[in-house]
């Protein structure tokens, strides 16, 4: 994990609703890097997927979502406020969404950090394109 | 007929090409009122004439009229396959939605990548949060315009795609990860399990089905949202 300076983080309920707006703050953060839109739009369904495995828990009343990035990288990190205990890394990462996460970013992880909630982070770096 | 046999002889072909153009005007008008303007409806069954006037064979027993008639139907369609979407989006997001689509086809195609948003929002001479709320409109809006029929009823948007590789079977293991894969249409399970499971790029699997990557990037989208609302059914 390179752990990136966070550029934005937003709060919102735990709710599917609720995911959308993660989306669209995610994808307006790739536009503001001058990401190419089939990069921006992968990044937008690895938050999806991400938010989805953590509301799956079904015991989180919000989640956290924070933005790192530096010239070449984001850095993207959805956190639950769930209790669920032991968070279950082994049927996470052998996952659905887990299995499209990999394909859309270069690396997926799952944290659980002392006293916080369950996490699932990806890094997706620009791609080199000739401009 | 005289004509015919004189091509590939240009002013042959301008004169049937002539002739003809009524044919491509009358198509253009009856694919017209979808959301595309009438101008670039034309244009396209123009170019689905030329290339009627440039394959016919005479020899084949088949009126010019007949042939040329499916080849035009083709190209709309066609046309309607790479920038077909649904009429429900609101009348203002709708517009610059074509406005931003056009856009990105034509600038995918001339930069061989996908555009950022800045450039499209130079390109369209719109602000980049239009642009952002256009492709957000876009991804979300496609499906029901790619199930719907496209001309005639005889064949779906999406009949057309799948028709680049009828023979594809996905394996069973992999089908066990997400169950309602099963329950999703059967190109649509294609293009994911050629990008999740196989590790496709993008561009590898637009070659391999014959449609843009634009495309590529939307089907994959949507066919992830179709599944997600399918699994939560069960």
């Amino acid at each position: 994990m390179t752990n990136l300076p966070t550029a934005v983080s937003v709060d919102v309920p735990a709710t599917a609703v609720f995911v959308q707006v993660l989306r669209n703050v995610v994808a307006g953060v790739a536009a503001r890097l001058d990401l190419p839109i089939d990069q921006i739009e992968d990044i937008r369904l690895a938050v999806t997927e991400a938010a989805s495995l953590l509301l799956e828990q079904g015991d989180a009343t919000s989640l956290h979502m924070s933005i790192g990035r530096d010239v070449d990288t984001m850095e993207v990190t959805l956190t639950s406020d769930g209790r669920s205990d032991p968070w279950p890394t082994d049927r996470v990462t052998t996952s659905w969404p887990w299995l499209v996460m990999k394909g859309l970013t270069d690396e997926v992880r799952a944290d659980r950090a002392e006293g916080a909630g369950p996490s699932i982070g990806f890094t997706k770096g620009r791609e080199r394109v000739d401009r | 007929m005289e004509l015919f046999r004189r091509l590939p002889d240009p002013a042959a072909r301008e004169a049937l090409a002539t002739e003809f153009l009524a044919l491509a005007e009358y198509f253009a008008r009856r694919f017209s009122g979808r959301g595309e303007p009438v101008d670039d409806l034309t244009q396209t069954a123009s170019l689905g004439l030329l290339n009627a006037i440039d394959r016919f064979d005479p020899e084949r027993g088949v009126p010019f009229s007949t042939y040329a008639a499916a080849t035009i139907v083709g190209e709309l369609k066609r046309h309607f396959r790479d920038r077909g979407w649904a009429l429900r989006v609101p009348r203002n997001v709708q517009e610059t939605a074509i406005l931003v689509n056009r856009t990105v086809s034509t600038m995918w195609q001339d930069l061989g990548r996908a555009p950022t948003v800045a450039e499209i929002a130079r390109a369209a001479d719109i602000g980049e949060d239009d642009v952002l709320q256009a492709l957000d409109a876009l991804q979300a809006y496609t499906t029901d315009s790619l199930d719907a029929p496209v001309g005639d009823a005889s064949t779906t948007a999406a009949e057309s795609i799948g028709s680049a590789d009828p023979s594809f079977q996905v394996s069973e293991d992999w089908l066990s990860l997400a169950p309602a894969l099963r329950d999703l249409p059967e190109r649509e399970r294609t293009i994911l399990y050629l990008r999740f499971f196989e590790g496709r790029t993008q561009t590898e699997i637009a070659g391999e089905l014959g449609i843009s990557q634009m495309h590529v990037s939307r089907l994959v989208s949507q066919s992830l949202e179709k599944l997600r609302r399918l699994a939560e059914e069960v």
